[in-house]
């Protein structure tokens, strides 16, 4: 029995590997990206994101999650989940069509909106969650996602 | 990037399912310290993304991005005695105790730099040299403690720790009472000091960018000694009261003490302790010590005094480091004669 679920397996995984070879696959990139302030050509104010190569203690980091269905037929029920990064400490999350955004503060057992999210607060009371509590931010596309679309997320944090 | 799928819910997607979710979960504990995510951990994120074509599901990996903790340079430097340092004039030698600790992120050496010739004061210290606390008891320890070189003991200290720092300076001859002298002890980064944001390019641990911190990584103290004549004058009286109504010291006779302590003159009469003994042939009464007209307990616990717990068969009264000018302190007690 384990020897033919083994087989089944690599078969399983072979033809999955096709498939997606095929074109049916989601693809994701994520950056790191920090806000620089400079003086642009025309001499104005300007607001960059540049890659976050390397960041202290307090330094807010724009996460960006580009989202593409590089295939060639719709993908159904796309869900994306992005743990916060260990040390880091959420501050904002994007909300973004056509996508839902839902977070976790338990670890990535329950999602849902942040407005609507408690957590255990001292001596048994709970309060209301806010960003800083989110273990994981998850966008639910509801509607099937065609070929071609493309968009990206993002999500803010502060280094511990 | 990884990929790979699965027909819908067979038992082992579930398997798997469970295994990351723990790992996530076990993932969040944070190990920042009180200056920020050490230098050098490195940040990693990866999303990933799950769908369905027809009844097959698929999943996918992101990249994993990653961002370097660069260094933080912080120091802060802070004088440690909890009052100005009492000194007499011509004295040799006199300490004052400074500590200096790393806030910044990652471990960090320092240049210790002493300033006496300051203003605002009465005199100017006569530097001698700076001792580090070798043997980390917080004490000047004479011979023991190391004096300090700059380029040579340059203390390296990790993130969130310190060391205890000595400056022994001479007094000047001739001062009045009440003069003060001021000595500044700085701290300055070797990695790299300056406005703060200023970045010291390979400068940081693992040889990542070195950040100057909000404190420029440089930190300054000021110490202060005070030439003071510290006068503590007693007066001791006795009552008597016999059994009669009268104030002979007859056998069953009590006396009630009455020691009047004043601190005159200019600063402050350190680890004040008053010592009465018991006269010979009297019986202390019980529970009858009192200080400023507040009882004290008989114990040797945590109020001031005492009767035969410090000293045998002897009143103890420790009264701490008592200003001068505070007004008069009253002890009272009383015995019986045997």
């Amino acid at each position: 029995m384990t020897r033919f679920r083994t087989l089944l397996m690599m078969v399983v995984l072979a033809v999955g590997a096709t498939e997606v070879l095929a074109g049916e696959a989601v693809t994701l990139h994520t950056e790191a990206l920090t806000e620089v302030t400079l003086v642009n050509e025309e001499g104005k104010t300007e607001v960059r994101l540049v890659e976050a190569a390397r960041v202290a203690p307090g330094d807010e980091v724009v996460y960006a999650i580009h989202w593409e269905n590089s295939g060639r037929k719709p993908a159904e029920a796309v869900v994306i989940t992005n743990p916060i990064p260990k040390h880091m400490v959420c501050t904002t999350i994007e909300e973004a069509a056509p996508a839902r955004t839902t977070v976790s503060v338990d670890g990535g057992k329950s999602f849902g909106p942040l407005a609507r999210l408690t957590v255990a607060g001292p001596n048994g009371t709970t309060r209301p969650a806010t960003a800083a509590d989110c273990t994981h931010v998850r966008w639910n596309f509801d509607q099937p996602l065609p070929p071609g679309h493309k968009g990206t997320f993002h999500f803010r944090a502060n280094l511990l | 990037m990884t990929s790979c799928f699965n027909k819908r819910n067979p038992v082992w997607a579930t398997w798997v399912t469970a295994a990351i979710v723990v790992s996530l979960f076990l993932g969040t504990a944070s190990e920042s310290g009180a200056a920020g995510t050490a230098a050098c951990r490195e940040i990693v994120n990866q999303a990933t993304a799950s769908w369905t074509i027809g009844i097959t599901d698929f999943s996918v990996s992101s990249n994993s991005v990653t961002t370097t903790v660069a260094e933080i340079l912080d120091v802060v430097t802070t004088w440690q005695d909890a009052s100005a340092v009492v000194v007499t004039s011509a004295a040799t030698s006199q300490v004052l105790t400074f500590l200096v600790t790393n806030i910044g992120n990652g471990t960090d050496s320092y240049t210790l730099t002493p300033a006496d010739n300051l203003g605002g004061d009465n005199f100017d210290p006569g530097f001698v040299r700076l001792v580090l606390d070798s043997n980390t008891n917080g004490m000047y320890d004479a011979g023991v403690d190391q004096p300090y070189l700059a380029g040579v003991d340059d203390p390296v200290l990790a993130a969130d720790s310190s060391v205890v720092v000595f400056a022994l300076n001479d007094v000047s001859a001739g001062l009045n009472d009440g003069d003060t002298g001021d000595f500044q002890l700085t701290a300055t980064s070797r990695t790299g000091s300056g406005a703060p944001g200023t970045v010291i390019p390979g400068g940081g641990e693992c040889g990542n960018n070195a950040v100057v911190g909000n404190s420029g990584g440089e930190s300054s103290a000021i110490g202060t000694y005070v030439k003071s004549d510290v006068v503590v004058g007693m007066t001791k009286s006795a009552q008597v009261s016999d059994p009669f109504g009268g104030t002979e010291p007859v056998p069953g006779a009590t006396v009630t003490y009455t020691i009047q302590v004043t601190i005159s003159g200019t600063g402050t009469a350190n680890n004040l302790n008053i010592v009465d003994p018991i006269p010979a042939n009297t019986t202390y009464e019980t529970g009858s010590l009192t200080l400023n007209s507040a009882g004290l307990s008989d114990a040797l616990d945590l109020d001031a005094g005492d009767v035969g717990g410090t000293a045998a068969d002897t009143i103890t009264v420790q009264m701490g480091n008592v200003a001068a000018g505070g007004g008069v302190h009253t002890i009272t007690f009383t015995v019986t004669i045997d």
